[in-house]
């Protein structure tokens, strides 16, 4: 001890250092003094070695308790064996139990969540990752990832992202963490985000074939996500994922299109296409020029050289489009079928396809080749789709019929032949919209159907639809019609006056009536279109041969059409009078009153009426009654009747019923109107005795409505003359009401006779 | 002999167990005094024990003299008193120790996710641990070495996986364990590469036998075989792995395994074997009976055999664009092979009109040709491929010049910024 006490004071040589020396010996000195005491060392190395069993003892407690505080400590550590070695349901049923018996145990718990996710069952697993984070308050990045995982799981790939996300903020060197977040962006479409993650985890990845797995999945990434930048009109920032992307993997599928696409966003869209188009073809894994990939657009790439390229047997575009027919529905990574999951992003949503058309099923095999050799199916299934589908579909038919043009010919003829009504009209118009053209396809059509009629009735002759289509086509097709007037068919005249009543060219029609009786004619006459033969009857001139002869033949039965094609005739004084020639036959009075109503025909048909007089008055006052018409018709009809004066006055007298209707004050009212002319009737009218009256003696009353009304129609006349026939007629009833009634109407008329009764 | 003098004397002990205390210390007074009441008879005994008590006074005092023998002393006390201490409770002593590396195996168990390092080293600590085992886990130092030996497969460390899995004890290892063993034994193995192929075979062959439904083990020889390049024998295996595979992972090995039987199904017809190649393509559309591989490697077949028609009828019926694509290949090796007629039948897709269109372009049939052409633009719209096809048989009519500006517009469409890659074509 003097040995120590000595070396330390010869260390303190300074003046400080003797200070510190002297400090430093004074508690040496005494730490030494206290030491030499008895006893005393003695009991500090008993309280040290005291002291080491007390520690140990603590220590081993410690762990001891930690031990015996887990309850099934067999279950667990076999749980976490089987969870590690993949007896995934074996670890299941283990964890479960530890957990229902010591639910302290966190990495039980944790475990037992990540075995529930491989055994997919993701939701289970996120309930415990959140039961360790929530409820126990474990603060574990650990466990927030594999909540992540969980959530990942169960599809919600953008909630799985961000709880990643905040996980690895403190586990910033996890490569596994950072592929999952890749993995997890990429499947909820963030390109941008996975892009950064995949960065990231490169960053982590140690060398080797992983790595480069990696590289060219995180270069794919990029790409995409220059496509997306570019989309969005930031050339810049696809410029800069592409070159990011070029470093990571010059040869990634993806990057040809996307420098293509920011090429032609800097040069412009047609230098770009005809720099692609000029350049070499190669294939997508040989480099060309400048390093960079030659796109594979030019023609007639052998097949053998595609198909050792992985390239499509049917596609030129190889570069441009991707090697695969399918892609993931997430992420859109090229994929090799349509099961699976996609490997970059683990989406187990069913793959799109880039081209579904292409596997479409056909409607019909034969019938799309029947389309393809145009033949004769084809044409019959065309066109009965065209003339029966109202539709999209027929419309297209429609198009496609009048394309084949002559082709088609024949079976729209036989289709309007078969058809009536609409579809006849239909197939008509199909024709003539095919032009005239077709003019001599269509004759020749229509002679070899009427070989084909075993009854050569007139009315279902095939040349009546050819005489149809035929008018509707214009001077054109003189030419192709002329060459029928040497042909002595039957058919054929009908067709030519047909072509001709259609051209509504009275000068051109001269050449018929030259050729043909007008018999003959006037049956084409009477079996034209209504349309076309209002057409040709508004060409009709003043006093030619149509007008003074052929439209007042009895047997021209259209007399409803020239009433029809007076208000757009251009001599229409020479229809009226052909009308008024003809007489008022039933049909045409009926057609004039009917014509009443038409502000175009009103004024001709009141014109006719009211020339053909007395013998229409019956119809018109018929009309009249008739209480559904409308008033502005029913005032032309009262007007009509007015013209009419006596006789009219006389059937109106007569029209009054035994008892009251509705009808009877519009009678008395015309009557009115027609004044002093109704007098005369009205009172013979009055004086009229029914046989049922003359029978009964008597017995029956006089008193009936015909008379009330005849009396009060003479009050309302209200002349001298209606005066007169009143007083008369009073003098001459025996009837008492009627003779109030009389009484009542002298009355009331006006005027000096009027109130003395 | 030892166990009848035990059975005799337990017999003749057995009164005087029944009668002694319980105490262990009553118990030992209880014998210790008829020896005191022995040596209190005879005194020249107890004088000798006196005298020796005195030589050890003797001895000891010089020591207690200094202070360095009154320390040496105090270290003799502790050490035989502790000694003593633990010889007296040497049984709960080595249940305390058990339950300690119990414990310890425990805390590092806990430490495997987020504190490898921690772990590791505790694992190491456990793994030293030679004393008794704990009675409720006894195979804690076992689990230990594979704990260790797993955590260096994952790090890449093989020789010191190796070296971990040795020194497990197989006898009398649950068989949890053992199958983490075996697991790690194989993988180790596989990955370190120097053990010869057959003998690694026969190691997971042998695992398998003990845990044929292990989904590790069987990948591992799907793997082994694999490298073996045996196909059939691979798809067999991967049949198994996809079989046993856990939910999370069954639909990538069935994929596999169709993608196996695929790769079989080629090897066999590569190799002749036609009827073999039909079973595998059986057996692909059964395993895979919504896709199409089944399908193409039926028409694989028939198109090996020389039956065209019959192969474009397998490939058309998957309806699927490989079927196509195959159709397209077979038809440009054997132009003509079916009339177009026939084409659509064996083949009713919408893509077929392609191929019907190029056909009879390279008939020189214009017509039909640009009939079928228009078909197809009509129905299938301008997609790539439709417009690439049309291109082609464009240029087969003649028509260079709408060939090219087909393709251009195709090639400007397919540029635009925002349309979608795949599937884009040009103008028609």
């Amino acid at each position: 001890m003097p040995g120590i006490a000595t070396a330390l004071a010869a260390a303190g040589g300074s003046p400080q250092g003797e200070a510190a020396g002297a400090a430093a010996s004074g508690l040496f000195g005494w730490l030494l003094a206290f030491c030499r005491e008895p006893g005393v060392l003695e009991s500090l190395l008993a309280l040290l070695l005291l002291g080491g069993v007390l520690w140990f003892w603590w220590r081993m407690s410690r762990l001891v308790r930690g031990a015996k505080s887990r309850q099934a400590v067999e279950d667990y550590l076999f749980g976490v064996e089987q969870a590690l070695h993949g007896d995934l349901a074996g670890a299941r049923a283990r964890l479960e139990r530890v957990v229902a018996a010591d639910p302290e145990n966190h990495f039980a718990r944790l475990l037992l969540g990540k075995v529930l996710a491989e055994l997919g069952e993701p939701e289970q697993a996120h309930k415990q990752h959140l039961y360790l984070q929530r409820a126990f308050g474990v603060d574990s990045p650990e466990n927030d990832l594999l909540l992540a995982h969980s959530l990942f799981g169960a599809g919600l790939a953008q909630e799985a992202a961000a709880a990643a996300e905040l996980a690895l903020q403190r586990l910033p060197g996890r490569a596994d963490g950072f592929a999952f977040l890749y993995r997890a962006r990429l499947q909820a479409g963030d390109f941008d985000g996975a892009a950064a993650a995949g960065r990231r985890m490169l960053e982590l990845v140690p060398d080797g074939p992983a790595r480069q797995r990696w590289q060219r999945d995180v270069a794919h990434t990029l790409a995409r996500d220059g496509a997306e930048r570019l989309a969005r009109g930031d050339a810049a920032g696809a410029q800069r994922a592409l070159q990011a992307a070029r470093r990571l993997d010059p040869q990634a599928e993806a990057l040809p299109l996307l420098q293509a696409r920011v090429q032609a966003a800097e040069r412009g869209l047609p230098a770009t296409v005809q720099a692609l188009l000029a350049a070499p073809a190669a294939g997508p894994g040989e480099p060309g020029e400048g390093g960079d990939r030659a796109l594979v657009v030019a023609p007639g790439q052998p097949l053998e050289a595609a198909a050792a390229r992985r390239g499509l047997p049917m596609a030129t575009f190889a570069g441009l489009v991707p090697a695969s027919r399918w892609q993931c529905r997430r992420c859109a990574a090229p994929l090799a079928g349509p099961h699976g999951e996609c490997p970059r992003c683990g989406s187990r949503d069913e793959p799109v396809q880039t081209e579904p058309a292409l596997v479409q099923a056909l409607g019909s095999p034969m019938h799309t080749m029947d389309a393809i050799d145009a033949n004769t199916a084809h044409v019959q299934r065309l066109v009965r789709q065209a003339l029966d589908d109202p539709g999209e579909a027929g419309a297209s038919a429609r198009l496609a019929v009048l394309e084949l043009r002559e082709r088609a010919v024949a079976e729209l003829l036989r289709q309007a032949w078969h058809r009536d009504g609409a579809g006849r009209d239909a197939a008509v118009e199909l024709l003539r919209a095919m032009g005239p053209e077709i003019a001599p396809v269509l004759f020749a059509a229509s002679d070899a159907l009427e070989q084909q009629r075993v009854l050569p009735l007139g009315a279902r002759s095939p040349a009546a639809v050819v005489g149809r289509v035929v008018q509707g086509f214009d001077r054109a097709a003189l030419p192709h019609v002329e060459v029928l007037f040497a042909s002595a068919k039957p058919e054929h005249r009908k067709i030519l006056i047909d072509y001709f009543l259609g051209l509504a060219d009275l000068e051109a029609f001269q050449i018929v009536l030259e050729r043909f009786p007008p018999l003959e004619i006037l049956h084409r006459l009477d079996k034209a279109d209504g349309a076309v033969l209002r057409r040709f009857l508004q060409a009709v001139p003043q006093g030619h041969f149509v007008a003074t002869t052929l439209l007042r033949e009895p047997a021209f039965y259209r007399e409803e059409d020239v009433l029809a094609a007076i208000p757009g005739a251009r001599h229409p004084e020479a229809l009226e009078q052909a009308l008024l020639a003809r007489g008022p036959s039933r049909a045409l009075t009926v057609a004039l009153i009917g014509a009443l109503g038409d502000p175009a025909l009103g004024e001709v048909a009141a014109r006719l009426l009211a020339a053909f007089g007395e013998p229409v008055l019956d119809h018109v006052l018929a009309a009249f009654s008739d209480p559904e018409r409308d008033d502005a018709e029913r005032r032309r009809l009262g007007d009509l009747l007015v013209r009419g004066a006596g006789p009219t006055a006389r059937r109106l007298a007569a029209a009054f019923g035994p008892e009251p209707s509705a009808i009877d004050g519009e009678l008395r009212r015309l009557l009115v109107r027609i004044g002093e002319p109704a007098v005369d009737p009205l009172r013979t009218a009055y004086a009229q005795v029914s046989l049922l009256e003359r029978l009964a003696f008597g017995l029956l009353s006089r008193h009936t409505n015909r008379r009330a009304q005849i009396v009060q129609a003479l009050q309302a006349i209200g002349t001298g003359s209606a005066a007169a026939a009143l007083g008369e007629l009073l003098a001459e009833e025996r009837d008492q009401n009627l003779r109030l009634r009389l009484q009542q109407a002298l009355h009331g008329l006006p005027g000096p006779g009027g109130g003395d009764g | 002999m030892g166990r009848f003098g035990d059975a005799v004397r337990a017999t003749l002990f057995a009164p005087l167990r029944a009668l002694l205390p319980r105490n262990p210390w009553l118990r030992l007074l209880v014998c210790a005094l008829p020896v005191v009441l022995l040596l209190a008879l005879f005194g020249p005994a107890v004088d000798v024990l006196l005298k020796l008590v005195d030589l050890g006074f003797r001895v000891l005092e010089p020591l207690l003299q200094t202070t360095v023998g009154r320390l040496l002393l105090l270290l003799v006390v502790f050490t035989l008193g502790g000694a003593f201490t633990v010889w007296l409770l040497k049984s709960r002593v080595g249940a305390l120790r058990g339950e300690a590396a119990l414990g310890r195996h425990l805390l590092a168990t806990a430490a495997l996710v987020g504190q490898g390092r921690k772990s590791r080293e505790r694992f190491r600590r456990v793994a030293r641990y030679r004393g008794p085992a704990p009675e409720r886990y006894p195979c804690v130092v076992q689990d230990a070495n594979l704990k260790l030996a797993r955590s260096c497969l994952e790090a890449g460390q093989l020789d010191e996986a190796l070296a971990w899995l040795v020194r497990v004890v197989e006898a009398g290892l649950p068989r949890e364990l053992q199958r983490s063993l075996l697991q790690l034994r194989v993988r180790a193995l596989r990955l370190q590469g120097e053990v010869l192929p057959a003998t690694l075979e026969q190691e997971v062959r042998g695992a398998l036998g003990r845990f044929p439904d292990d989904y590790v083990l069987l990948g591992e020889l799907r793997d082994l075989l694999a490298q073996r390049a045996d196909p059939v024998e691979l798809a067999a295996t991967q049949e198994l792995v996809a079989k046993h595979a856990p939910p999370a992972a069954a639909l990538r090995e069935r994929q596999r395994w169709c993608d196996e039987l695929g790769r079989a199904g080629r090897a066999l017809l590569g190799a002749g074997d036609h009827d073999g190649c039909r079973r595998i393509a059986k057996k692909l559309a059964h395993a895979d009976p919504g896709g199409s591989a089944g399908g193409l490697l039926l028409g694989d077949l028939h198109r090996a055999r020389g039956d065209h028609r019959a192969a474009i009828v397998a490939y058309g019926a998957t309806r699927s664009p490989e079927g196509l694509d195959r159709v397209a290949e077979l038809l440009a090796e054997h132009p003509g092979a079916v009339e177009p007629r026939e084409l659509l039948e064996c083949c009713p897709l919408q893509g077929t009109l392609l191929l019907v269109a190029r056909e009879l372009a390279r008939d020189g049939d214009q017509q039909r040709a640009e009939r079928a052409a228009r078909l197809a633009a009509e129905s299938l719209g301008p997609t790539a491929t439709v417009c690439a096809v049309l291109a082609e048989v464009l240029e087969l009519l003649g028509q260079q010049a709408k060939a090219a500006l087909l393709r251009e517009q195709t090639i400007a469409r397919l540029l635009q910024p925002g349309e979608p890659r795949a599937g884009a074509g040009g103008g028609t």
